[in-house]
């Protein structure tokens, strides 16, 4: 299983969560990075919060940080304000492996046109879901859709990966199993998905691990100790998957 | 001076290969005019794409003739990822496009993706007898069912991982996105792959 370290990144700054009260900038792209390649993370799934002032450019925000993005040599993805392919052929050309899009809010066309032009790997779907009694389901920034709706719209044999991330486990340092369990048993099993949002403790690898998610997504590696981070990275190398435990 | 070059005709990722050699203080430049990339010492052609794409820009750009002429006349050549898979007889990711024919391969779409990390085992090359790991990112791949393992080394999902034919390297693995085990390569690659 990988270790995946979730990111958020603001005007020119990686981001902290501080005092549970919001973010405080906690340094640039690359040297915070680099620090975290001397523990082993696997990958790195960078969601920029760079709200652009100006509407019709697209690459305000992908420009604050992409030199930082150049010089890693750890697996980038990138999320935040994707909406066209110009700004996915800009962000590879940069060393983005893969761009993060929300499985909700992308235009199909968008959809195909990244995978014909880069293939479905370069892709990763965002699914923030969450369940309303037994009923799962995602919010939108419009609108409630239902599970059936959303994985509907998961272009066929899709080939890329999936980002689960619990909204109501975000923070709490704790993750509903019976909940993504059932998530997971609705996704075609040959899809590559991992899992974000809660993952607090070194035992939840394994629970993770049983429900063959390849990854974890750490939210708060930032603020953790470094033993704390070593201790999950050994954890997700014992666990069965076949990533970096051959 | 010897120069290096790493092809940029509209897809892949230039910069992090650029800035991986840089790390190893290799200057390499961007090239995309068919005569230099016939030329040039040494040859760098990048992944992240699809194969049709990538094998229509090759033609477009007038470089499918170039690298090809590079591997007759055994200058250097490393394809990463899809740099590799352009290089093999054709995927099944565009089964109406062909590839360039250097290794005897075909793509097969895997049944699942192969996200993550992985050993490589081969008997001869050093940089491989480390246990270290690579990083891999792909939906195609060619499976090894030859006895001949002298040209070819696999992983542990029995993917040809890497390849090699005269000068002509190709890699399934991102050597740049594969810290510090993928800097490895890339000097082995360098040191071992003379004009």
């Amino acid at each position: 299983m990988k270790l995946i370290a979730s990111l958020l990144y603001q005007k020119g700054s990686l981001l902290n969560k501080y005092k549970f009260k919001g973010y405080r900038p906690v340094g640039r792209v690359s040297p915070t990075i680099q620090r975290l390649e001397q523990l082993q993370i696997d990958e790195v799934v960078l969601l920029n919060k760079t709200h652009t002032s100006d509407p019709a450019d697209d690459f305000m925000a992908i420009q604050e940080c992409e030199s930082g993005l150049r010089q890693l040599t750890t697996p980038i993805a990138y999320g935040g304000g994707i909406k066209t392919l110009k700004q996915v052929q800009r962000l590879i050309h940069s060393g983005v492996e893969r761009v993060v899009l929300s499985a909700t809010e992308i235009s199909s066309s968008l959809k195909r046109e990244i995978a014909d032009k880069f293939g479905e790997q370069a892709i990763i779907f965002h699914f923030p879901y969450y369940f309303m009694g037994s009923k799962l389901v995602f919010r939108t920034s419009s609108c409630v859709l239902s599970g059936d709706e959303v994985l509907s719209k998961l272009p066929r044999d899709f080939g890329g990966e999936l980002i689960l991330t619990s909204v109501n486990s975000e923070g709490t340092g704790k993750i509903d199993f019976r909940e993504l369990k059932e998530f997971v048993n609705r996704i075609p099993s040959d899809i590559a998905k991992v899992y974000g949002g809660g993952v607090q403790e070194v035992s939840q690898i394994e629970q993770l691990s049983q429900l063959a998610l390849n990854g974890a997504c750490l939210g708060n590696v930032l603020n953790s100790k470094e033993a704390f981070v070593l201790n999950v990275k050994m954890s997700c190398s014992a666990v069965t998957r076949p990533v970096r435990n051959e | 001076m010897k120069t290096t070059g790493v092809l940029d005709i509209g897809y892949g990722n230039i910069n992090s290969v650029i800035e991986s050699l840089q790390k190893l203080e290799i200057d390499s430049i961007p090239v995309r005019d068919p005569d230099v990339v016939r030329s040039i010492d040494k040859l760098i052609i990048p992944g992240v794409g699809s194969f049709a794409a990538a094998v229509s820009l090759l033609e477009e750009t007038g470089n499918r003739e170039a690298i090809l002429s590079r591997h007759t006349k055994r200058l250097p050549t490393l394809g990463i990822c899809l740099g590799f898979q352009v290089m093999s007889l054709g995927s099944e990711e565009a089964n109406s496009k062909e590839g360039l024919g250097i290794f005897n391969y075909s793509f097969k779409k895997l049944p699942s993706p192969q996200i993550g990390w992985r050993m490589i085992h081969h008997d001869s090359i050093s940089v491989f007898n480390r246990r270290d790991f690579f990083y891999f990112n792909h939906g195609f791949g060619a499976v090894a069912n030859e006895s001949d393992m002298s040209d070819f080394a696999i992983n542990s999902q029995r993917m040809i991982s890497f390849a090699i034919r005269d000068a002509t390297v190709g890699v399934q693995f991102h050597p740049e996105k594969s810290q510090r085990a993928g800097q490895a390569f890339l000097k082995w690659f360098f040191e071992s792959r003379q004009t």
